[in-house]
């Protein structure tokens, strides 16, 4: 019989009847039926970077911890928190959280309780002995940290976790730096912070207590390490203008809370007042409040500018203390009868300062006393510098540093307090991480400038020790609100955790605010958005009419096969993380 | 009979521009056939569309498989099907093509007459950017000037049915653009 | 004298039925028939017809409105394709058994599985049991004239049977070419209004319908009153097509129409667009080459021409099934039928060749190779192996 045209040339090398697959089952795509020639647009498998991580200082993994977490796998989620940060317990407790309020699960219903899954993961491992993610092999090379607050801790942890030996120079007795001297326990108790230090010690690095550098050693010796990591804080009390601060009964916020902390007693009277609106003066009145005082609080602009944490402040006033508004001190002087006399000029807000804020001006030459028995000043404080080389370039009140926390001195890296930056424990440790980051390639030889340039320097040691699952790192976006499919999100949000009852929080040091058990945890954890990072859920591979999306064996993430791609869009229509972008497919 | 095949992609218009084309020829008087070859219909994909023009009425209802005119769309599909692969050889090709490349001369082996015009860069020009060229009038034009059996007169008479009210002035321009626009290869 | 118009079959139908001045449209979209009832919805909506647009959620839905409507005395009007159709199938005998003159176009598809979009005339022609009128057409013309002579047909008091429209998808369905429209007035004198006696929903003169009936009443009864009015049909198909003829100067030959024929010792017997091609090589193996062939181009399913056919072919020395449909274990459809009308007699040899199922491409020059290869068998005693499967790749 004639061919008919119909079977003419160009598609005569198909199947025949007796080759066909029992069932009208496909047999594959013949040659020349490649739909991804059909592309006019291109879905990429394009992780963002979810907004969380992007505003945490510490650089802390969060998606994926939060994720394991969700799916039960603690150890793995145990594995990525302290992969970034070796003290979630404390982070869990006394960061303010910035990752919360860049959660895009805010403007759904509320964000994610991120803190609140670290910290009960730190808390659930507890009792577990610390195993960390990595430790890299041996590195023949000795390393100093100066100081032992949190960004000296982490960044010897971080040394010691990518293999080098590592001496922790401390001067005082205790590690810890502020979390351990200026932090009230009822915020943050001991034994959390305690435990945390002693794991990161336990990974074999030696310490150094009572040795002041520029005291008991010189800085010079330090010299004889490869390389030095500067963390001494600050803990100097600047000079105050304020005729009468010598008197007695006048105390510095963090020496009041020192030496609270650190010995469990202080002789006060029953007026105290605390002057300043920062962290530190709401710790000191919340730690009077504990000792039985009710103390006032003064404050030179109004509740709305105060630097303090919010929660800390309403938590204050909760608990009795006292504020006043718009006063700023002028003169301390011992009274005719006992105690002080703080004089203070009334103040209004007018037009603003050069950093944005409200400007407080004196209200017409008005002013108001008060009588007190102790005064706190709790006003700031500064890094001291004076046990530097004059190598060691300042700038301003601050040691300089660059990108990636190196001083003027090549060896000499610093981090913490004393740079500038904002001066909080999350920073601390983000800062001690790109130090520690920089000094292993420095210790290698490596030319930072050029790595930096390239934009080849991590910051994170996912990053840096290539740990991340992302299909196509590099340059990411944000992930924004408007990148997630929400279709596929339930509304529900988690009993939050509970407070101690007000009344409880007089006279005692427990701690105020409660955790989540690890069941509401891991049920918290589920709220997670997993913004623009691909969590698996397989709705690309499931909804692609070409069978396109497939898993990469290698990597066992998904990849497109741009082979049958036709870049219908569905995959990244149905993402719901945003893990997917499309654009305009290049000339063919 | 004259059989001409419209190689289009999803989104092009080519199923429109083959009915366009049957009613101009039939305004004209000729007995007109078209019809798509319907696939997988999807943006992107290749279309093919088929017309048979005669003087009278055509009672054969199968694809043209030794087209006199062959038109395409997009280069593009060049690489996915060769629309020429049955082109008659004294027949006509009419490429979407830019003006300011090398013309493909050796296509022109395989046939008698060889035209193009820069369709994509014309559509843009009308219809703005958009993410597929809309080329399919601009073509038309095009074919009007190489054709001597179809005039653009009759084109821009069957417009209207196809693409009414706001749409007719833009693509009555289209046609015209296409026609003025021209090249023969040679 | 009607407008003409480059129109697709399915256009060509919807603008049948505008004329027939349907009243109620229920409607339910399948490819390759939803251009049908978007083009009623366009009528409707700008004025051009009045009608009830009624959009439902399924296809046994569309002729269940359709039921219903028909039996208020409004003449109605629907479409459908394959798995659509097979849906309907339980309302196809509700519709024909309470003898509804409903008229439905039917845009032959493929059965899945294998899906497809192209045409199988085996949706269609599967429904040939359920009391429903069929006629196949060959393009979007002919379409059009038979909406317009289907509501005479199926109305006429000795019918009152449903009316079905088959034509192929895609083929006929999407395939654009001239149409004349035909004219509203003459349309009017052509088809007078639809006015029932047997079957009238109206509240004011209540009516029960579709009652149940027992083993020793009126089934069978009613069943035979459907296969008298089945035959009467044929007579009715012959005069409609005679006056539609008159009217409009198209005859379509009713239950069948032939060419070439007279003293054809080779026939090729098809239906639908095959019709079209094999008329065209029928002529040209006449006038080139001198053969003797002829052509049947069969319209009715049913009523089946089983006499008319008996009489054409009986001297006639092969007859060539040629068919788009299939009857798995069987044969074509159309050949196993003409098989039970030649019945006993001493008749031609039949072949039958199964084609273009799912749209495999038909080309001239395909059932020109048929037509010669069955001429060479004119002269043998037996023919072997006459089902014969076309194109099949492998065989």
């Amino acid at each position: 019989m004639n061919k008919s045209k119909a079977l003419g040339p160009d598609i005569q090398n198909l199947y025949t009847y007796s080759e066909l697959p029992i069932g009208a089952t496909a047999v594959g795509l013949p040659e020349g039926r490649e739909t991804g020639l059909w592309r006019y647009m291109r879905p990429t498998i394009e992780e963002k970077i979810p907004p969380c991580q992007e505003a945490c200082p510490a650089g802390n993994w969060i998606q994926r911890f939060v994720d394991a977490t969700a799916s039960g796998n603690l150890d793995e989620a145990w594995r990525a928190l302290k992969l970034e940060n070796p003290f979630p317990g404390v982070c869990g407790r006394v960061c303010y959280h910035p990752c919360e309020e860049s959660c895009i699960r805010k403007e759904f219903d509320v964000s994610t309780f991120i803190h609140l899954i670290e910290r009960s993961l730190a808390d659930s491992f507890f009792n577990e002995r610390l195993t960390p993610p990595i430790i890299r092999k041996k590195q023949d090379k000795k390393t100093a940290v100066v100081g032992s607050g949190p960004a000296g801790l982490a960044c010897a942890y971080f040394l010691r976790v990518l293999g080098y030996e590592v001496t922790i120079f401390e001067a005082r007795n205790e590690l810890g730096g502020i979390p351990q001297t200026g932090i009230p326990a009822y915020r943050l108790p001991k034994e959390i912070l305690n435990k945390e230090i002693g794991d990161i010690i336990a990974l074999g690095i030696e310490v150094r207590k009572g040795c002041r550098i520029g005291k008991d050693m010189d800085f010079s010796e330090l010299f004889t390490y490869d390389a030095i990591f500067l963390a001494t804080g600050a803990h100097q009390t600047p000079p105050v203008n304020i005729p009468g601060v010598t008197n007695e009964g006048v105390y510095q916020g963090m020496d009041f809370l020192a030496r609270y902390n650190m010995e469990s007693s202080i002789d006060v009277g029953e007026r105290v007042l605390v002057i300043g609106g920062g962290n530190v003066a709401i710790d000191v009145s919340r730690t009077l409040i504990r000792l039985g005082i009710q103390p006032t609080l003064l404050y030179r602009r109004t509740r709305s500018e105060m630097p303090a944490h919010s929660e800390e402040i309403d938590d204050a006033l909760a608990e009795g203390a006292r504020f006043q508004y718009l006063l700023s001190p002028f003169s301390i002087r011992k009274s005719e009868k006992t105690g002080l006399i703080l004089e203070c000029a009334k103040m209004k807000i007018q037009g603003v300062d050069p950093d944005g804020r409200p400007r407080a001006v004196p209200h017409e030459g008005k002013r108001v006393s008060f009588e007190a028995d102790q005064v706190i000043l709790a006003i700031g404080e500064v890094p001291d510098f004076s046990y530097l080389p004059k190598e060691i370039d300042l700038i301003k009140d601050l040691l300089w540093v660059n990108e990636w926390g190196q001083t003027s001195v090549e060896k000499v890296f610093a981090g913490g307090d004393m740079i500038d930056q904002p001066w909080n424990i999350s920073e601390a440790i983000g800062s001690a991480k790109r130090a520690a980051i920089a000094m292993d390639h420095f210790l290698k030889g490596d030319d930072l400038q050029n790595l930096f340039r390239q934009g080849a320097l991590a910051k994170t040691m996912r990053e840096h020790l290539d740990l991340d699952l992302s299909p196509e790192p590099g340059h990411r976006e944000v992930a924004t609100f408007n990148d997630l499919n929400l279709s596929y999100v339930r509304s529900f949000s988690s009993q939050l955790s509970g407070k101690l009852p007000t009344v409880e929080r007089i006279c005692d040091f427990r701690e105020v605010n409660s955790g989540l058990d690890l069941d509401a945890a891991i049920k918290e954890a589920g709220r997670c958005l997993s913004c623009g990072v691909c969590k698996m859920c397989g709705n690309c591979y499931l909804f692609c009419p070409d069978g396109a999306v497939q898993i990469n064996p290698t990597t066992g993430r998904y990849a497109i096969n741009y082979q049958y791609c036709k870049g219908c869009g569905i995959c990244q229509n149905e993402c719901p993380v945003g893990a997917i972008t499309i654009e305009a497919e290049g000339a063919m | 009979m004259k059989e001409i095949k419209i190689f289009g992609r999803g989104g092009q218009g080519a199923v429109m521009a083959s009915q366009i084309l049957a009613t101009a020829a039939f305004l004209q008087g000729y007995w007109a056939q078209t019809f798509p070859q319907y696939g997988a219909e999807r943006r992107g994909a290749p279309v093919i569309a088929y017309v048979r023009l005669d003087n009278e009425p055509i009672p054969i209802r199968s694809k043209v498989y030794s087209p006199d005119v062959v038109i395409v769309m997009d280069f593009n599909l060049f690489k996915m099907v060769n629309p020429l692969a049955d082109i008659r050889p004294d027949g006509m090709a009419l490429l979407n093509y830019p003006d300011g490349s090398e013309p493909p001369r050796n296509l022109l082996e395989k046939m008698g007459r060889l035209l193009t015009v820069d369709a994509s860069i014309l559509a843009h020009e009308i219809y703005g950017k958009t993410a597929i060229p809309i080329t399919n009038i601009v073509i038309l034009g095009a074919l009007c000037a190489a054709l001597p059996d179809i005039s653009l007169d009759s084109v821009l008479k069957a417009l209207p049915d196809f693409l009414p009210g706001d749409k007719l002035k833009m693509n009555r321009k289209a046609a015209q653009m296409g026609f003025e626009n021209l090249r023969e290869v040679s | 004298m009607g407008t003409h118009k480059m129109l697709t079959g399915n256009y060509a139908a919807a603008y049948g039925a505008k004329l027939a001045r349907v009243e109620v449209t229920p409607v339910y979209p399948i490819t390759p028939q939803t251009h049908i009832m978007e083009k009623m919805a366009e009528f409707i909506e700008n004025g051009e017809l009045d009608a009830e647009f009624v959009s439902v959620e399924s296809e046994h839905s569309a002729l269940a409105v359709a039921i219903a409507a028909q039996a208020t005395g409004a003449r109605s009007f629907t479409a459908t394709s394959a798995q659509g159709l097979l849906y309907m199938h339980e309302n196809l005998f509700v519709a024909s058994g309470l003898r509804l003159p409903i008229v439905m176009v039917l845009v032959n598809r493929a059965l899945g599985a294998p899906n497809s979009i192209y045409p199988d005339l085996s949706d269609s022609l599967d429904q040939r049991d359920t009391g429903w009128i069929q006629v196949y057409v060959e393009n979007a013309q002919e379409a059009h004239d038979m909406v317009v002579q289907a509501y005479r047909i199926a109305e006429d008091k000795r019918v009152l049977l449903p009316m079905a429209i088959c034509f192929e998808g895609i083929i006929i369905s999407h395939y654009m070419e001239p149409v004349e429209i035909l004219d509203q007035e003459k349309v009017d004198n052509f088809l007078m209004p639809y006015l029932p006696e047997h079957v009238i929903l109206d509240p004011d003169r209540p009516m029960s319908v579709g009652q149940i009936v027992m083993d020793d009443s009126y089934y069978m009864e009613y069943r035979y009153q459907q296969q008298e009015a089945m035959d009467r049909a044929k007579e009715v198909i012959q005069e409609v097509d005679e006056a539609f003829g008159q009217s409009f100067g198209r005859y379509y030959g009713g239950l069948l129409s032939t060419e070439m024929m007279e003293d054809a010792e080779v026939a090729l017997l098809t239906l639908g667009s095959l019709a079209s091609t094999a008329r065209a090589v029928v002529n040209h193996l006449r006038n080139e080459d001198g053969i003797s062939i002829g052509l049947v181009k069969l319209r009715m399913v049913r009523p089946f021409p089983d006499q008319e056919l008996s009489e054409l072919l009986s001297d006639t020395k092969v007859v060539v099934v040629l068919e788009r449909d299939v009857s798995i274990g069987a044969g074509g459809i159309v050949y196993t039928e003409l098989c039970r009308s030649l019945n006993g007699r001493n008749g031609p040899h039949l072949i039958n060749y199964i084609l273009g199922l799912g749209g495999r491409d038909v080309t001239f020059e395909d059932i020109k190779d048929i037509a010669l290869l069955s001429c060479s068998e004119r002269h043998t005693t037996t023919i072997d192996n006459p089902i014969r499967w076309y194109q099949v790749r492998g065989l």
